[in-house]
Parts: structure tokens; C-alpha cells; sequence
């Protein structure tokens, strides 16, 4: 199933959620809706809590407190984490990064299969790094990386794409070209994107919703008309 | 040199099995050895060996004193028994070693290395003191810390070749499972529901491959077959098929040819595989440099 194919709907909410870890409040009384389709920019300076949002979104954190509902399988969370917090010491290229987002869909024993294959290099061109695929992923910059890493995502063939912090360690340029990358897939295949980055005025430009992040809260994380 | 091959490869020869064992020993530590490389846990490479030569040295302390029973009637025999204690032992301290250092990180007993340090002075210590109760046992460990792989039988060769087959295909069979948990546990989280399976399984195989590896080669040998070949490789390559496979050519390679030296030199055997592993390491990385140059 593609993402083009869900309907309209409510894809995940945070209710009344306190997020932290352990003893260590972060966010408190959270309220939060993505809908299918969307392309909501989490804002927020350094430290404020989005990557504690965007962890708990996907159950890698447990919440504290309230509720969260996922209205779709947890392998269909793309999830595209900082480049910087991989292990540059293991020798992989951008094709088997990409490729590992088809992992949840093969049996252990089985060889990767044409048709898997081919969704890889699909994601690959989507994010324009098919011409890169033998590279090796952590001789590429830091736009580079993230680009694999978003094609890593979409070979999950998510419902929900979820970013963080896509634009750290990232030229300008290649900040509007992962920002233009990311609102073409948005547009094209109707794929509910959350993005997460303290540079509010490029999430402004390019995101349908923009939900503030500071002080411990949450604000905007409903749409108005809701 | 090469007459020295010529003999230790001529299946005639009296220790041919454990010539084999040396290259099945290279071939399959380095693949167990090059997670432990990849994820960070170079130093449970050194402690899980240490562990495993305890309990080998203490089945020989329990056997002598009585705590098992005696049923050999012939030295054939006794023998044959020690041994299969020893592998008991072995692999028990393996297990009993990875259960109490999984126990001391779930409670948050302090940063990984200092509860490797830890686990790995109690070992060691516990290896000695064995040794020093047992009136008859400084031969046997003394031999086994040497890494004299000398006293391999075709009968152990083949227990050896058996399970280290089994470590292989599993290891063939999980390999994205296995590369995952390793290098992004968020999206193993995501994709297979956890880390802990997989964990689980490669602790296992590398339990097994070390208990073993250690009764046939002694720690220090086991260890720097697990880990020697993989940072040797890893600078010459950038794809993970191409690093377990170099890797476990580099083990086999230094297996046999360390073989070969201690045979043509006599000398003993682990450390001359491991100071050959050690060589290839700086030749690896100089010549990896010499490349990134060009």
C-alpha cells in the first residue's frame, strides 16, 4: 500500500502526553494531531524538546504520562534520524543504508528480491542520489547523508515520515534543496511528513502547520479547525 | 618457508587436525569478531575469553578434587573426560559471565568498560587461583593461555568444525537483522520490534564461539582472531559483504601461516598467529593510506 493510497484521516495523536526521561520533565501536557497527508514542521530552539516529541511519536520513548494513538502499523513510521548519530565505522554504502528500510519486509533467510530492489532504487531517485548509490555513506556531506537517509525512510514505504533535525550539519543550499526534496514528495504522493528543526522560517516556508516548541509546551499542535 | 607448509598441510602429518582447526578458527572468529569490532564491544572480546578459561580451569579443579565423579578407568579415558569438563566449564563461564554482565547494565552498574575491567580482572583472577589449587593443572591452563592448539583430535576437529558451521549459517541466515541492531537500534525498533531478539542471538553465537575458541586456542589467540583480522580489513574496504569476507580470509590466512612459523621456528603458536594478525593490521592501515593518498 502507498501512502497516496490511505484516506484522509487522523494518522497519530498525542493526548494530554507528558514526555521526559526518567524523574527529567521535558514537554508536559501535550496535544497533537497528524493527518494523512500533512507536512507539519515541529520549531523550536535547541533543547526545547523536539526530539523528545518526535521519540515519543514513534514509541521510542515511552510517555510519562497521557496517551498517544498511532492509527497505522509501526513499520510504516518512516523515521529519519541525524546523520550524526550513526557509527561512521561501519563500511556501508549509500545503497545498503537505503535498503535497510525494506528490512521489516524480508523473512531472515531470504535474498533481496528484484522487486525490493527496485523499490530501493526508487527511493533513491526520489531523492536524487541514485548516480551515488555505490558511494560510501560516510564519505558523502552532510546533505548527501540525509538525503540517503530519507531514501532509507521511504523504502519502509512509510504512512508517516518523521524527521529530526534533517538541516543539522547541512549547508543552506542544501537545506532548501532537502526542504524542496521533502515538500515535492509531500505534494506528489500525499505522504504525511513531520519535520523537525529550530529553523522556524524555512519549516514556515514550506510546511502546511508549523507547531511551536518551548517553555515545556506544545502550541499549535491542533489545527484550529479541529 | 615453504617446506614448512608443505609438511603441516601433508594430511600425514601428526598434528594435521589442529592445522585445520587453526583455519577454521580464522575463518569463523573473525566474523563473530567483526560485530564486536563494528559495535563498539572490542573489550567483551577480551573478557568473554577470560571468563571461558576460567571455567575450563575450573572444571579441571572440580574434576580433581573430586566434585564430579572419576568414571574413567584407563588415562584414554581420564583424559577424554577432562576435556569434555573443560568444555562444560567453558562454555558455562561464557554464559555465566555475558548473564552477569547483562545483569550489571540493566541495574545501571556503571559505564560498559569499567564493568568490562571489572568482570574482566575477576575472571583472570579466578583462572589463577584455580590454577594455583590445583596440584596438577598448571600444565594444561599454562598450555591453553599459550594458545598451543597442539592437542587437537580429529574428533574434536570435527565437534569444532560442526559448531562453528552452525555459528556461520545463523550468522548468514540474520545478517540484516543482525547489521541492523547493530548500527540503528531506533529503526530495528521500528521495523522488527526490538533489539533485544537479536541481541539475544548474537550474544549467543558469540558465547559459543568463544567457549569453544578458547579450549582449542586459549583466550589471548581467541581473542585476537576475533578481532585482529576485522580491524585489519576494515580500513581496506567499504561494503559490509566485502569486511566479513576479507576478514575471514585474514583469519584463515594468519591461522595457517602462524602455523607454519611456530612449526618451522618452534615456537609457540598463539603468539605467533597474533603477532602475524598485529602485522597485518599495520599493513592494512598503511596501505589503506598509501591508497587514500593516490
Amino acid at each position: 500500500m502507498t501512502a497516496s493510497a490511505l484516506p484522509e484521516r487522523l494518522l497519530l495523536a498525542l493526548r494530554h502526553a507528558c514526555l521526559g526521561y526518567g524523574a527529567e520533565m521535558v514537554l508536559d501536557d501535550v496535544h497533537l494531531d497528524v493527518d494523512a497527508g500533512e507536512f507539519v514542521g515541529l520549531a523550536g530552539p535547541n533543547g526545547s524538546g523536539k526530539t523528545t516529541l518526535l521519540r515519543s511519536m514513534l514509541g521510542l520513548l515511552p510517555l510519562q504520562g497521557g496517551s498517544v494513538e498511532r492509527h497505522l502499523p509501526r513499520a510504516r513510521l518512516g523515521y529519519v534520524p541525524q546523520h550524526a548519530s550513526l557509527d561512521a565505522y561501519f563500511p556501508l554504502n549509500v545503497w545498503e543504508v537505503a535498503a535497510m528500510g525494506a528490512y521489516g519486509r524480508l523473512r531472515p533467510w531470504r535474498l533481496f528480491p528484484p522487486s525490493e530492489r527496485q523499490r530501493v532504487d526508487r527511493a533513491l531517485v526520489r531523492v536524487g542520489l541514485v548516480h551515488l548509490r555505490r558511494a560510501v555513506f560516510f564519505h558523502l556531506s552532510g546533505g548527501q547523508r540525509q538525503r540517503a537517509l530519507i531514501a532509507r525512510a521511504l523504502s519502509a514505504d512509510p504512512a508517516l515520515l518523521l524527521l529530526d533535525e534533517p538541516f543539522a550539519g547541512v549547508d543552506r543550499d542544501a537545506r532548501e534543496d532537502i526542504a524542496r526534496q521533502l515538500e515535492g514528495i509531500n505534494r506528489r504522493s500525499r505522504l504525511a511528513i513531520v519535520i523537525c528543526s529550530h529553523d522556524g522560517d524555512l519549516l514556515a516556508r514550506f510546511c502546511d502547520r508549523v507547531i511551536r516548541v518551548s517553555d515545556g509546551h506544545v502550541h499549535g499542535g491542533i489545527r484550529e479547525s479541529v | 618457508m615453504a617446506q614448512a607448509f608443505a609438511e603441516i598441510l601433508d594430511p600425514s602429518f601428526l598434528l594435521f587436525p589442529a592445522v585445520l582447526g587453526s583455519i577454521v578458527l580464522g575463518l569463523v572468529c573473525p566474523v563473530v569478531g567483526g560485530f564486536l569490532v563494528l559495535r563498539r564491544s572490542v573489550l567483551l572480546g577480551l573478557t568473554l575469553p577470560q571468563f571461558a578459561a576460567a571455567g575450563a580451569a575450573f572444571a579441571l579443579f572440580a574434576h580433581e578434587v573430586g566434585l564430579v565423579p572419576h568414571p574413567g578407568h584407563t588415562s584414554g579415558d581420564a583424559h577424554q573426560i577432562e576435556r569434555t569438563l573443560a568444555y562444560g566449564g567453558s562454555l558455562l563461564f561464557t554464559f555465566a559471565g555475558m548473564t552477569l554482565l547483562a545483569l550489571t547494565d540493566r541495574g545501571g552498574g556503571g559505564r560498559s568498560e569499567t564493568r568490562l575491567a571489572v568482570a574482566y580482572a575477576l575472571a583472570g583472577s579466578l583462572m589463577i587461583l584455580f590454577v594455583a589449587v590445583h596440584p596438577f593443572g598448571d600444565a594444561a591452563i599454562l598450555g591453553l593461555v599459550k594458545g598451543e592448539a597442539v592437542v587437537l583430535s580429529w574428533r574434536e576437529f570435527a565437534a569444532l568444525s560442526t559448531v562453528y558451521a552452525a555459528v556461520t549459517a545463523c550468522l548468514v541466515v540474520f545478517r540484516r537483522e543482525l547489521l541492523m541492531a547493530s548500527f540503528d537500534r531506533d529503526l530495528t525498533f521500528l521495523l522488527k520490534g526490538g533489539t533485544f531478539t537479536w541481541d539475544l542471538l548474537f550474544h549467543l553465537l558469540a558465547g559459543v564461539t568463544i567457549a569453544l575458541g578458547v579450549m582449542m586456542a586459549g583466550p589471548l589467540l581467541t581473542f585476537g582472531l576475533l578481532v585482529l583480522p576485522p580491524i585489519a580489513a576494515r580500513p581496506l574496504v567499504s561494503r559490509m559483504a566485502p569486511y566479513f569476507i576479507v576478514s575471514s580470509l585474514a583469519g584463515a590466512g594468519i591461522g595457517l601461516t602462524g602455523f607454519a612459523v611456530a612449526y618451522r621456528f618452534d615456537v609457540p603458536l598463539g603468539p605467533a598467529i597474533l603477532t602475524l594478525g598485529c602485522a597485518l593490521v599495520l599493513a592494512a592501515h598503511a596501505l589503506a593510506g598509501v591508497l587514500s593518498h593516490k
